[in-house]
Order: structure tokens, then C-alpha cells, then sequence
């Protein structure tokens, strides 16, 4: 009767985790993942080199973390402008990068005091439902 | 209401803009008044002609207008189609030496700028600029040498380098288009001929195309200055910069069409009206 | 005869404006050489470190790099700020003798604690400043750059559209380079040292 109730509740566990577990399950590798710290309650900048390496189109469409109220998806399109952007296409085996002076997550509100050497969690959205759970590691306002 | 005077303030004063439009216009009516009470009235399409060509060269050289030509490309093309083309064309329509030079005190214009004038060097330099492979060669080739983007960059950084390039726009246009219009007979007076004006103005053209479209296909952004000191308001630098191109290609020549119109309108007077005075008897001949 | 020297004038005419123009410059400079194209340096803003009102006087014997930019610009105003930091670093014990002029064209939301703690964010050598409207106009003018606000979006957050070169000044306060945010720091160092040296 236990052994039947274990197993009932192993197979809710593995039946409740798969869905959670491939929606977490993108194929993408995210590399060089960190934010540039300003002072006070200024929005931040996190960047980040983002990978398909799936077999299939992915569109980064959002990003959210507890650490900040607000993110915003951006595009630099010149030096001194820079324009909200929906999302961002990346094909199969196609790297989409978030460097300073060109993309970037513009991280605004946040939630809790925050400090250059600070490790922030970042969830990046997908379309179709997919997230991936990224550490950003906070640097200083001079990160080039 | 407010705000459009605002707009129409000078963005940097100048005294020689203000003095040499408020002087020729000044000039222009003393002359107008003296020769109609000589008999000789000036028909009323020449003034309005010429006071059009006047306020908008003044437009875009003294109003805020002049602060967006200063940080938008395509409002940039926008001032010298209208101080390269425009307005000059207008003004030398109005053939306003005649009525310019009787509003002038008359000891001043016989016992200096005539003999000025009529000065070898004067002549010498006049002549040589209005030669006409010199003058088309000139007309394109200001347009071409502000656009060099190293130089374009020193013009829009310096004062005195913005104030000569607009200068020398509106001057060498007087020059260009009188060239193209002057309504005096050939034979006499030495004026180019009427196949040579309708060659110049193919021959400007076609240079004005091509820098033109290469400028508004450009897939980068050329003209980095602007970039530099920023826009006035969003606008991405490419599509500025197609914008200013194809203002630098199509109304621009578009004029050497309406010059092309012109010059023929003036060949068919030319023969119907041969051998008659130039001056007084215009609206006789139109009239024909 | 006499056209002919017409023509030989206005030859010689138009090759001195070109050379000028072109070839008279870029004696060894990295960066682009504006000396003398632009007014030497002058100014009166309020510094946010001291409160104080400071002019282009109080900043004579230091190198000046003059800067627009805004706090709430989240990318290429730090951007361009951490390049100016790593050109100072390479200039090691020198960069003392570099002054970087942050000015806020964005006064109504940066004050100056705001302004205070996001210049001295990037180093000891930024200075964050601001002014009145007027000030700024006179200012922003001076050197041909503008800037311009777009519209707020629900949250009340709104882009600055500003300039992006940095403008450079010998320790004299004349005019000397353009700086763009494409140069390297390597590069700006390389100016900038030249500038020191000089005195």
C-alpha cells in the first residue's frame, strides 16, 4: 500500500516535472552573461552572448528576475539612440549577441540594493512557452 | 502662434544674412518705384519672383530652420536644393540687375560698381567663372566637395566653413542659373546659346543623379557627423540619410528639367521676337 | 591672357580649400584633428560633487574631454564613459592631468546626487555637470551638438536623442579632437598622452 503510494506519487512527480523540465529545456548556450552596475536606482545594462543550439528558429521574446520590476528588451540601432525591441530572432546554430554599444536588456526598478560582485538570476522567455534561468554576474560601471 | 515666431528667429544671428537680404530687398523697391516713374515699370511676376527667391534663401539660413539643417541630413539637402536651385532661379528669373541697379544712389553706381564692374579683373574672373563648361563643372562640383564626408564633417563643425559652404551654394546658384536664364539675346550679348544651356543643365544633371542614388542606397551610414552631434529628434540615421539622398537626386534634377523648359520657352522667343530689345517689350512678345 | 590667370586663380583657389580641407590634418593623430575648426572651451555649469558653479577657467592646465550624455541612458552613455575610464587606466599616474566633463543634457531627471554618484562611478576624473536650460542651450550650441526627448511611455521613462562625440581640449582650453565612439581607448590614450606631454 505504501509502495503503491510512492509510486503514485513519483509518477504525479515525474508526470508534474516533465512539462516544467521542457519548458526549461531550450536548446541555447548563454555565455558572457553579466550586468554593468550604475548607482542609485538607474537602469542597468546586462549583456550576453546567446546560441542556438537547437535544430529549430528560436525568438527570444522577454526577459524577467526578481532582482529588477522591469525589463526591457533593446536594440542600439547607432551611437546615441536606441529603440525597444519585440524580440529576436535566432537560427539554428546562429549566435544573437548582447554587447556594450549595440543589444542589451535594459534592467530598470530594482527590487533590492544590488552591488558590482553580485550574482543576479535572469529569466530569458522564449516563444512557445520556453525560459531559461541565467546567472548574470555584476560588474562595474566601467565594463567595456 | 508663439512658437512660430520663435521659429522664425534667427538660430545664430547673422548680421551679413540679414543685411544683404534687407539691402537687396530695400534696393530692389527704390529701384522698382524710380522706374516706374521713369515710364519703365517692372512687371509684377518679376518682383514677386524675386522677393520668393529672397525670403527663402533668408528662410533657411536665418530661422531655426537653419538648426535643423545643422542636425538633420535630409533637412540639410532640403536647405542647399533651396540655396543651389531654388531660390537663385527665382531670383535671376526676375533679371532684378536692372531694377537692382537704379534703386543704387546713382553716384555710388556710376562713379564706383560701374567702373568696378566693368574692371578688367572683374571681368576676367566673371568671365572665366561663367564660361559654361566651367560654371557646370563648378556647380557639381561644389555639390560634390561639401559631400565628401571628411569635409562634410569640418563644414557642419565649423562655423566659418558652414557659413562659406552656404555662401558659396547661394552665390555660385546666382551665377549657374543666370547663366541658364539670362533672357538677353545671344548674338549680342554673348550669352550662351540655347543648345549649350540645354547641355549644361543634362550635364549638371546627370552627376546630381548619380551622387544622389548613391547616397540614399548607401548601406552605411556616410555622413557620421550627425550622428556625431546628435538629432534633434529620433530619427535613425539611415533613413535620414535615404531621405537627404534622394532629395539630392530627384527635385534636384527635376530643376535641370524646368531649366530645360525655361531656355526653351526663351529659344522660341528668341526666334519669334529676333532682332527686338530684350527689355521693355517682354510682355508684347509673351503676348504674340 | 587675363581669363587665363582667372582660371589659374580659381584653380589655385579651390585646390587651397580642398587642401585644406584634407590634407592639412591628421599630423600623427589617432583621433580625428578638429584644432582650431571649433571655439576653445568656455562655460559655467554647477559641479554635483561640490554644488559649486564652475567655468572652463577652473579647468585650465588639465586635458578636457567633453562629454552629453544622460544617467538614464542604460547603454551608450556607459559605454562610451567605461572607454574613456580604460584610455585614462592606460595612461597609468598621467591621467591625473585628464579631466572628463560629463554634462547632462537631461537635467530634469538627473540632480545633482544623481549626477554625483554615476560620474564618480566611472573614476575620480569624471565630473558630472549640469546647468539651466539656458546654460546648456549656450552650451550645446557652442559646439554644434543638440539633443532632443522623446515621448514617455506609461511608466514615465523617455529616450534622450544626444550626441556621441566626445570633444577634446589641450590644456589651454583650445579645441584639439574629436573623439567617436568607435576609436579604441588605446588609440584615445595615445591622443590624449601626446596632449599631456605638450603642457
Amino acid at each position: 500500500m505504501r509502495r503503491r503510494l510512492i509510486l503514485f506519487l513519483a509518477a504525479f512527480a515525474w508526470l508534474a516535472a516533465v512539462p516544467a523540465g521542457a519548458a526549461s529545456r531550450v536548446p541555447v548556450q548563454v555565455t558572457e552573461a553579466r550586468i554593468r552596475w550604475l548607482p542609485g536606482d538607474l537602469p542597468m545594462a546586462g549583456y550576453f552572448v546567446i546560441r542556438n543550439t537547437g535544430e529549430r528558429p528560436l525568438r527570444l521574446i522577454g526577459a524577467s528576475s526578481p532582482a529588477y520590476r522591469r525589463i526591457v528588451l533593446h536594440r542600439t540601432v547607432s551611437y546615441g539612440r536606441m529603440k525597444p525591441a519585440k524580440s529576436f530572432e535566432i537560427a539554428p546554430g546562429w549566435s544573437v549577441q548582447f554587447t556594450p554599444g549595440g543589444n542589451h536588456l535594459m534592467l530598470m526598478g530594482r527590487t533590492r540594493a544590488i552591488h558590482p560582485g553580485d550574482v543576479v538570476p535572469i529569466t530569458l522567455h522564449f516563444a512557445g512557452g520556453g525560459a531559461l534561468r541565467v546567472k548574470f554576474r555584476v560588474r562595474g560601471a566601467d565594463l567595456r | 502662434m508663439t512658437s512660430m515666431l520663435a521659429f522664425l528667429a534667427p538660430w545664430e544671428f547673422s548680421p551679413t544674412v540679414l543685411l544683404a537680404c534687407l539691402g537687396a530687398g530695400a534696393l530692389y523697391l527704390r529701384g522698382a518705384a524710380r522706374l516706374r516713374r521713369d515710364g519703365r515699370p517692372v512687371g509684377a511676376w518679376r518682383g514677386i519672383a524675386f522677393f520668393a527667391g529672397l525670403t527663402l534663401a533668408y528662410l533657411v539660413l536665418q530661422t531655426h530652420y537653419d538648426y535643423l539643417a545643422q542636425h538633420v541630413f535630409w533637412v540639410h539637402r532640403l536647405q542647399h536644393l533651396i540655396l543651389h536651385h531654388l531660390a537663385p532661379l527665382l531670383i535671376v528669373l526676375a533679371t532684378p540687375h536692372e531694377v537692382l541697379g537704379a534703386g543704387l544712389p546713382e553716384r555710388l553706381r556710376e562713379r564706383v560698381l560701374r567702373p568696378l564692374w566693368f574692371s578688367a579683373p572683374v571681368r576676367a574672373v566673371y568671365r572665366t567663372l561663367q564660361q559654361p563648361w566651367i560654371a557646370s563643372a563648378l556647380f557639381v562640383g561644389l555639390i560634390y566637395f561639401w559631400l565628401i564626408p571628411d569635409i562634410h564633417l569640418y563644414a557642419m563643425l565649423s562655423v566659418p566653413l558652414y557659413n562659406l559652404m552656404n555662401w558659396g551654394m547661394l552665390v555660385d546658384g546666382l551665377l549657374f542659373w543666370w547663366l541658364i536664364v539670362d533672357p538677353r539675346p545671344v548674338a549680342a550679348y554673348g550669352t550662351p546659346g540655347h543648345v549649350t544651356r540645354i547641355a549644361m543643365l543634362w550635364l549638371v544633371m546627370l552627376p546630381q543623379i548619380a551622387l544622389g542614388a548613391y547616397i540614399a542606397l548607401s548601406t552605411h551610414d556616410l555622413y557620421t557627423v550627425y550622428g556625431l552631434c546628435g538629432r534633434p529628434w529620433p530619427i535613425s540615421p539611415l533613413t535620414d540619410q535615404q531621405i537627404g539622398g534622394l532629395i539630392t537626386w530627384i527635385p534636384a534634377a527635376m530643376m535641370s528639367v524646368v531649366g530645360g523648359l525655361i531656355v526653351l520657352r526663351l529659344w522660341v522667343r528668341a526666334g519669334a521676337g529676333a532682332g527686338r530689345r530684350w527689355g521693355g517689350v517682354r510682355r508684347e512678345v509673351c503676348g504674340a | 591672357m587675363a581669363a587665363a590667370g582667372g582660371r589659374a586663380a580659381w584653380v589655385a583657389a579651390l585646390s587651397a580649400l580642398l587642401l585644406a580641407g584634407c590634407s592639412a590634418r591628421d599630423r600623427g593623430w589617432r583621433t580625428t584633428d578638429i584644432s582650431g575648426i571649433m571655439p576653445p572651451l568656455k562655460f559655467t555649469l554647477t559641479d554635483s560633487k561640490t554644488g559649486g558653479v564652475v567655468n572652463a577657467h577652473d579647468f585650465r592646465g588639465k586635458v578636457v574631454l567633453l562629454y552629453f550624455g544622460y544617467t538614464h541612458c542604460p547603454d551608450v552613455c556607459p559605454t562610451t564613459l567605461a572607454d574613456l575610464a580604460a584610455a585614462l587606466r592606460e595612461l597609468g599616474a598621467r591621467a591625473r592631468d585628464v579631466r572628463v566633463l560629463f554634462v547632462s543634457v537631461d537635467p530634469a531627471r538627473d540632480s545633482a546626487a544623481v549626477l554625483k554618484e554615476y560620474a564618480a562611478a566611472f573614476g575620480p576624473e569624471v565630473i558630472g555637470l549640469r546647468g539651466d536650460s539656458e546654460e546648456l542651450h549656450r552650451l550645446t550650441r557652442r559646439y554644434r551638438v543638440t539633443y532632443g526627448y522623446g515621448r514617455p511611455d506609461a511608466h514615465g521613462d523617455y529616450e534622450v536623442s544626444h550626441s556621441s562625440a566626445v570633444y577634446v581640449f589641450d590644456t589651454r582650453g583650445e579645441v584639439r579632437l574629436l573623439a567617436r565612439p568607435t576609436d579604441r581607448p588605446a588609440d584615445l590614450a595615445h591622443d590624449l598622452g601626446r596632449l599631456i606631454a605638450e603642457g
